[in-house]
């Protein structure tokens, strides 16, 4: 312990500078200015602060303040007339460079060597503490070199720095952080091992959505501890963002090691939360990937975990998935379809076909419905279904669905009045309310009679928003505009919508045909949906009629028209006055010719 | 303790392996735990434990019952966690106990009808909640022939 004189307590203490140690110094015959009380006194106002007054031989006139921890420098070491170079040899505090650093700048302040006037910073040789200095002359022979300690500033930049790379809902590493550590686990270094662990809460919004973001907070914070908990402390946890968290193992990345984690993760995510007293429920999904093999690169990595996980959503929610060679070629097919969608439109590949409708009894054609295809460039001809999912993420469906209407309304134009369209809505016509403007749009621009078009919904779109679709089904029966309901019996639908709105047609699905006709049970729900359409007024539709058999069991129980198989599968608008002339010579429009499916 | 009382009812599947004897040590260290942990927190309690099941009641200020789930919660001696009963309750069941232990070792015919509780936890939790309450109520025993 140095003397009183250093310690901390009395840096402040006027003491140092008081009467009986002025004498003292000016007894050294070295010029001793009279603005120094002042000078020192203001270096020593800091408690972080200390100051060498030194002559031009580079001896110490005074020394005083924190300089024993900052410099490592016993009080003999800067007792006046100590030789300044010497003491700063035998400091036990500096590192070498700040050592010769600091030397230099007092050899060139007294060389009268033009100096920066910035300070230069010093480190200990620990790194512990960081202090600055500043050299002035305050004399003709005298000069002051000023200490001061930043050490805890420099702790609050780093404190920053640390913060910037922490997540502060859960307190573990967030995703600049993370992906530093992934980075430098992959360093290089192709041989290394490391799994990365994508994981996702199953649900979460819902919690956000009916309990509130306070309790959606507090989740993600026990979330957090739990992952933290189930991890060795070799593993890095973060906090992506939003309910999206990531482990990386670096040691033993194995995959029954791996795997032992993951299943331990999920089902330490799945089990019940209480949060403010109430239970919350919630589940975990994770992707997995293992480097090298799964890729080297961070960005590879994540990826193909980010893929995993994907997987094990669609495979049903709370449980772990590896990333295998097949998902990314799904990926990337479905990257090439998503491209390739995008342009269809606008090259004219989206086609319209039409599957007609027959009058069982008497097998005059009623109407064709429109249906979507897409001429791909190499894929050949696909069906809706094949893309429609697509589509719908795409955000395409509803342009692509008012372009089959218009010209599907159009292409009616050219068939005799009596041959309706039949075209399916989807529920975003419903949700942007613009059917009716996309209905009447293309009436009016084909010259088409509203009530030879029909509009067909599924029991789905019903079932989302009642009150707002049945005002727009109303709005379209003002104009005359038919409504069919498609695949009746498939999902929720419940003989209550039948009552809710008049509907023109029900459209039977088709997994009630299945087997055909030789299922009683189908046959019986048939003939009860054909029965009951017949008293409310509402025609029923069988699709998937194969055989003359079928044709006249169906006419047998009630239902009044088919579609599909038998009268023809669906045929491009250039085969439509064929077809027509096929069921009835005298329905053959004269006229120019029909041109292609695109209108 | 003068707290409004939070009272937590939940039973799980039991995952300690072993024979009789190790069974026993691992109760009683959780029963340690609880000693420990649950006065300072304001907490009471009962356990029942038998050969597949767990059942619990946390009794305390609602905080520190959360806290104290959560811990219980990521304990992997048991798995299934299903929450019989939760809410704010009028008083304390077991106002005494640090944590009440009753276990199936001994024959106990009532403890025995615990079993079907994990059964019908899922139908209904809220009456096998109630059950195991009254179960624990009327069967809980001094701990000691285990803690000794």
């Amino acid at each position: 312990m140095l003397g009183a004189e250093f310690r901390p307590g009395e840096q402040r203490a006027p003491k140092a500078l008081n009467a009986s140690h002025m004498p003292e110094l000016a007894a050294d015959s070295t010029e001793w200015p009279a603005e120094i009380p002042t000078l020192v006194a203001g270096a020593l106002d800091s408690p972080r602060a200390g100051c060498i007054v030194f002559g031009p031989d580079l001896r110490v006139l005074h020394g005083t303040g924190r300089l024993e921890t900052l410099l490592g420098l016993g009080r003999h070491q800067l007792a006046p007339g100590a030789e300044l170079l010497r003491s700063l040899e035998m400091s036990t505090e500096l590192d070498g460079d700040s050592r010769k650093r600091l030397g230099s700048l007092l050899r060139r302040a007294v060389d009268g060597t033009e100096t920066d006037d910035a300070p230069i910073s010093l480190r200990q040789t620990d790194g512990s503490r960081t202090a600055t200095v500043e050299i002035r002359r305050i004399g003709r022979q005298c000069w002051i070199a000023i200490f001061e300690d930043v050490t805890s500033q420099r702790d609050t930049e780093s404190n920053l720095l640390k913060l910037s790379l922490q997540d502060a809902l859960t307190g573990l590493g967030n995703r600049v952080r993370f992906e530093k550590s992934l980075a430098l686990a992959l360093n290089g270094k192709p041989e290394t091992r490391a799994a990365l662990i994508l994981i996702d809460l199953d649900r979460f919004k819902d919690v956000n959505d009916t309990m509130g973001h306070p309790v959606g907070d507090a989740l993600l914070h026990l979330v957090g501890q739990r992952l933290q908990s189930a991890v060795r402390e070799s593993d890095a946890v973060a906090r992506l963002g939003g309910d999206e968290f990531a482990v990386l193992v670096v040691q033993d990345p194995l995959p029954a090691s791996v795997t032992l984690l993951a299943g331990r993760v999920v089902d330490l995510l799945q089990r019940t939360y209480l949060i403010g007293g109430q239970v919350v429920n919630v589940g975990a999904s994770a992707g997995i990937a293992i480097a090298p093999q799964d890729g080297d690169t961070p960005e590879s990595l994540m990826q193909h975990a980010d893929l995993a996980l994907y997987q094990a959503k669609a495979n049903g929610r709370s449980q772990f998935q590896f990333f295998e060679s097949w998902m990314e070629e799904r990926s990337q097919n479905r990257r090439t379809l998503e491209l390739d969608l995008r342009k269809a439109l606008p090259l004219g590949q989206i086609e319209t076909y039409y599957r007609p409708r027959v009058d069982v009894a008497t097998m005059s054609l009623l109407a064709f419905e429109a249906v979507i295809r897409w001429r791909h460039p190499t894929r050949g001809l696909l069906e809706w279904d094949s893309f429609s999912g697509i589509s719908d993420e795409l955000g395409l469906t509803v342009r692509i669905v008012d372009w089959v209407l218009r010209a599907a309304v159009r292409e009616s134009a050219k068939w005799p009045d009596r041959i309706n369209v039949s075209v399916s809505a989807v529920p975003g016509q419903f949700e942007d309310g613009n059917l009716v403007k996309a209905v009447k749009l293309a009436l009016s621009a084909g010259h088409v009679a509203g009530s030879r078009l029909e509009i067909a919904i599924t029991e789905d779109i019903l079932w989302r928003n009642e009150q707002s679709v049945l005002a727009v089904l109303h709005e379209l029966r003002k104009i005359g505009v038919k409504v069919g309901m498609d695949r009746f019996g498939s999902g929720y639908a419940s003989l209550r919508q039948l009552s809710i709105f008049p509907f023109d047609r029900v459209n039977i699905d088709a997994a009630l045909m299945d087997d055909h006709l030789g299922n009683a049970r189908h046959r019986a729900i048939v003939r009860a949906i054909a029965s009951l359409g017949a008293s409310l007024g509402i025609s029923t539709i069988v699709e998937g009629i194969e055989t003359s058999e079928e044709l006249t069991r169906i006419r047998s129980e009630g239902c009044d028209s088919v579609q599909g198989y038998l009268p023809g599968e669906s045929v491009a608008a250039s085969e439509i006055p064929a077809l027509i002339a096929a069921f009835d010579p005298a329905g053959v429009i004269p006229g120019p010719p029909i041109t292609g499916g695109q209108g | 303790m003068n707290d409004a009382i939070y009272k937590l009812v939940y039973c799980s599947r039991n995952q300690i392996r072993g024979t009789p004897e190790e069974i026993i040590r691992e109760i009683r260290i959780i029963l340690k735990s609880a000693h420990r942990n649950n006065p300072p927190a304001g907490v009471t309690g009962a356990l029942l434990f038998n050969e597949g099941l767990f059942a619990q009641v946390l009794e305390g200020p609602v905080d520190s019952v959360s806290r104290i789930f959560e811990t219980i919660q990521c304990d992997g001696r048991h798995s299934d966690v299903t929450v019989l009963q939760n809410g704010p309750a009028e008083h304390r069941d077991f106002p005494e106990w640090s944590m009440a232990f009753a276990a199936s070792s001994k024959p106990n015919p009532s403890l025995e009808s615990a079993i079907p509780i994990a059964g019908t936890a899922l139908s209904n939790p809220s009456a096998a909640g109630e059950q195991v309450l009254q179960l624990l109520r009327d069967v809980v025993v001094q701990e000691d022939w285990i803690m000794a």
